[in-house]
């Protein structure tokens, strides 16, 4: 399954592997990430999207397949902050350094400026607390200053793990515009979140996973389409005739306890249609999409890693 | 490569425990060795001999060994620690270069610190002594040497640190080791079965400190070898476990 069918993908993921003891974290995963537009990386709590994101940067390494990076592998860029910016989670900080002396080291071990360290704490806005301490930092400030460091090499592609996590309302904010505009200049963005409505409103295309298995790499569209689909919802006064009506015609109907019949298989005006040749009166006809949330949880609920928990968000 | 220690070095001047540590380094001996020098009392030190007031007069410089060797843990302990080294990692994923760049700096500092605790040291308890009227000189045998062999020994100390805290990662453990193992294994087996002990690695290092007449030690040259190599072999195993391990 390839999301990038328009632009050649810039992060290609081929049959990563990657067991820790007899568990298998990331079983074969294979999936591209293209470049303009932000896709969302899916999975319930515990499906290795954060192995992935290790594997990606050879963090972790992997006991089978590989990743590339424009057809490099990441352990072979010169530089790599200005090629990939990378936020794993924002508590890897050391806490009696400033944020500045953070986002300085890094600079430093890339060539880069102290005059860029100044530019990206601009960014998150983050200048004015630059010299304190991170121990006393909030997960909010924690998750700018990843977001610095992953923009400090001006990269072109990103790679973030739930950086939105901790983040007030307007943060989230912040950063879905951040990345829709990174994305619109051209730059790959790959971005996990729980945050599943939040991923609905920023991602245009989705790799999902669970128990480290590719589920499905498309279109978020796509996604709600094939996993979720829609239903016709219909009430009427005579609903069982009509469900037998449509049932004679292939339909599957089901109520929903609230009067109303959910009715798969058969399209709004194919209903309406079969109704008024019958002599049933309809008291409401609508097309109703699954949310991505719905088409998530369809997808991920034989796969979810720790059955009876609640999935993080 | 040279953009790799000096993100090194800027690692390890921000973060407070590292300062914490040269500062107490820089300081502590000297007044630990003028304490010894000038309390010891005077009949103890008449019936010594230059090896005895030697190592008198660096009473304290070993602390400045001990403290580089917990720098040298810090400097890669608190990266596991606090899960930097992913960071670090991402920003430079030829791990032998970082390795290599917290051995330069590790060794830079100790250096550094070594230099001013073994020469403060030196300067401040040969005066105690010699004004308590047992003093000894640079031109006494083996004296300068020794004094050379003492900041070796405060950089050996921290890079043998750094590389067991890159084998262990839990930074207590290593300090615990690093700090422990040596006065109390060694030194035991040292006083107890001293042909064996002073093969063991840190008591065959002492050599590089003792002058002239000391017992139970190596000649210089083969107890330093003998560090040396142990410190070395430290390093290259630390560097190919880190290379090898998920981060």
């Amino acid at each position: 399954m390839d999301v990038g069918r328009r632009r050649r993908p810039v992060i290609s993921a081929r049959n990563l592997t990657k067991r820790f003891g007899s568990r298998v974290a990331v079983d074969d995963l294979t999936f591209d990430v293209a470049p303009g537009v932000v896709t969302g990386f899916l999975g319930p709590n515990g499906s290795g999207k954060s192995t992935t994101m290790r594997l990606l940067l050879e963090l972790d390494r992997a006991d089978g397949g590989s990743a590339t990076f424009d057809g490099q592998r990441y352990g072979a860029l010169e530089r790599p902050l200005t090629r990939v910016g990378s936020l794993l989670d924002a508590t890897y900080v050391h806490p009696s350094r400033s944020a500045a002396n953070h986002l300085r080291w890094l600079a430093t071990s890339n060539g880069l400026t102290a005059g860029r360290v100044d530019e990206v704490l601009a960014m998150v806005g983050l200048t004015d607390v630059a010299g304190q301490g991170v121990g006393r930092f909030s997960l909010g400030m924690r998750q700018r200053l990843g977001i610095a460091a992953a923009l400090l090499g001006d990269p072109a592609t990103l790679l973030l793990d739930e950086p939105a996590n901790g983040l007030d309302p307007e943060g989230i904010q912040w950063v879905r515009n951040l990345l829709t505009y990174l994305a619109g200049h051209g730059r790959t963005i790959f971005v996990s979140s729980h945050l599943l409505a939040e991923m609905a409103l920023i991602a245009d295309a989705l790799v999902v996973i669970g128990r480290g298995r590719l589920i499905a790499a498309c279109s978020v569209p796509e996604f709600i389409a094939r996993f979720a689909g829609g239903f016709v919802s219909v009430r009427s006064p005579s609903a069982e005739a009509l469900a037998g009506v449509l049932r004679r015609q292939g339909a599957a109907v089901e109520t929903d306890g609230e009067g109303a019949l959910h009715v798969t298989g058969i399209d709004a005006a194919a209903v309406g249609e079969l109704a008024a040749a019958n002599g049933v009166v309809l008291h409401e006809l609508a097309n109703c999409s699954a949310s991505l949330e719905e088409a998530f949880l369809e997808v991920t609920r034989s796969d979810q890693e720790f059955a009876g928990e609640v999935p993080r968000g | 490569m040279g953009d790799v220690v000096r993100s090194e070095w800027l690692k390890l001047r921000t973060a407070r425990a590292n300062l914490v540590l040269v500062f107490v380094a820089l300081g502590v001996p000297v007044l630990l060795t003028a304490l010894v020098a000038g309390t010891t009392p005077v009949d103890s030190l008449a019936e010594d001999n230059l090896a005895s007031r030697f190592s008198l007069v660096m009473a304290g410089s070993g602390t400045a060994g001990t403290l580089v060797a917990v720098l040298g843990v810090l400097v890669i302990g608190s990266e596991f620690r606090h899960n930097t080294i992913r960071v670090t990692f991402a920003a430079v994923p030829r791990r032998l270069r970082v390795h290599a760049a917290k051995i330069v700096t590790v060794a830079a500092v100790g250096l550094v610190v070594g230099v001013m605790a073994v020469v403060s040291s030196y300067v401040v308890g040969s005066a105690i002594l010699g004004a308590r009227g047992y003093g000894l000189s640079l031109s006494d045998g083996g004296v300068s040497r020794s004094l050379v062999g003492a900041i070796l020994l405060t950089v050996l100390y921290g890079l043998v640190g750094l590389g067991v805290g890159t084998l262990m990662r839990a930074t207590a453990g290593a300090i615990t080791l690093v700090v422990v193992y040596p006065i109390l294994v060694e030194s035991l087996l040292v006083t107890f079965v001293p042909s064996v002990g002073k093969f063991l690695p840190f008591a065959a290092g002492s050599a590089l400190q003792s002058p002239e007449g000391a017992t139970d030690v190596l000649s210089p040259l083969a107890g330093g070898a003998i560090f040396v190599g142990f410190t070395a072999v430290v390093l290259v195993v630390a560097g190919r476990v880190l290379a090898a391990r998920d981060a």
